[in-house]
């Protein structure tokens, strides 16, 4: 299969977990400009580098995302983050399965 | 299911002082950039002393965030969104009702989340009258809710540590309140 160009979309913001508009099928974020509503829950970011390194912003205790150190892999055309979460049992992944200018569809497992 | 965990606090702050600083911020993050006259804010005044409440613009639709005991004076107290401040004025539904405070100080005087911050069920809050949660749960849930072998009653979403909408929570436990008056006896006891 021919690898697809990564969209460099992807490194120009930091992401924003649109949680609004999730399906059961994949989780939707947002380029930081967009207006997102008001939400108790803190929403989880990221923010890719070219250099393969990127940042996870997950919950945090004190109800402000907290900084995850994070890599990335290109698998078949798609994005692969993959951190480990503070207290977690196993790895974290999102994998960008759509990337459009201003959304992506992604899996977290 | 709860009425025998009701506890009232009997925290009360009175009001010292208002100040306004005038920002070219149109919002900030969640970064401290409000308590820094550097990056638009305003630093703390005397934390030992008062609590520190900053009201402004957030990013990312950021109700607000605390700072436990122990951390940096200079960056000591709550931040609130002005859309989830008070009852009135820019306030919006469903977070008009002022509970974003009630958490944020919740949070200052050491109180955690009722689900303990993990994704499972081994997370603790650190109070033992607050059933083992799952993870927290949003709007205005219906009962019960039950994770983590926790019924029939399920999560306490009705707590103010939980992340529901602010005519959903109305309670904290007896040992929520033993944790929060430990902290104004101990690493707070300079604010009374």
């Amino acid at each position: 299969m021919a690898e697809k160009k990564l969209s460099p979309e992807l490194f120009r913001h930091r992401w924003i977990h649109s949680f609004e508009e999730d399906s059961v099928q994949a989780q939707v974020y947002r380029p930081q400009s967009w207006d997102f509503p008001l939400s108790r829950r803190p929403r989880e970011a990221f923010e890719l580098r070219a250099d393969g390194t990127a940042q996870l912003f997950l919950s945090g205790a004190e109800d402000r995302p907290e900084a995850t150190d994070a890599s990335w892999t290109e698998e078949e055309g798609q994005l692969l983050i993959r951190a480990v979460k503070k207290g977690s049992r196993g790895p974290l992944t999102l994998r960008i399965i759509e990337a459009g200018t201003d959304k992506l569809l992604v899996r977290r497992s | 299911m709860w009425s025998g965990l009701v506890a009232d606090s009997q925290v009360e702050f009175v009001l010292y002082k208002v100040t306004r600083t005038q920002t070219t911020q149109s919002s900030f993050g969640a970064d401290d950039g409000v308590k820094r006259a550097s990056t638009g804010g305003v630093p703390p005044l005397n934390p030992s002393r008062y609590l520190n409440l900053w009201v402004c613009a957030l990013g990312d639709g950021l109700l607000g965030y605390a700072q436990f005991p122990g951390g940096p004076k200079s960056t000591d107290g709550v931040v609130i969104n002005y859309r989830a401040f008070g009852t009135m004025g820019t306030a919006q539904s469903p977070f008009k009702k002022g509970r974003t405070a009630t958490h944020e100080v919740g949070h200052y005087l050491n109180l955690r989340h009722i689900w303990g911050d993990t994704e499972d069920c081994s997370g603790s809050d650190l109070v033992a009258d607050t059933p083992n949660s799952a993870g927290p749960n949003f709007g205005k849930p219906v009962f019960p809710k039950v994770s983590c072998s926790n019924g029939p009653s399920g999560d306490m979403f009705v707590n103010y540590m939980d992340y529901v909408d602010d005519a959903a929570m109305f309670m904290f436990t007896p040992q929520q309140v033993t944790r929060m008056r430990t902290a104004l006896d101990g690493p707070r006891h300079t604010l009374w």
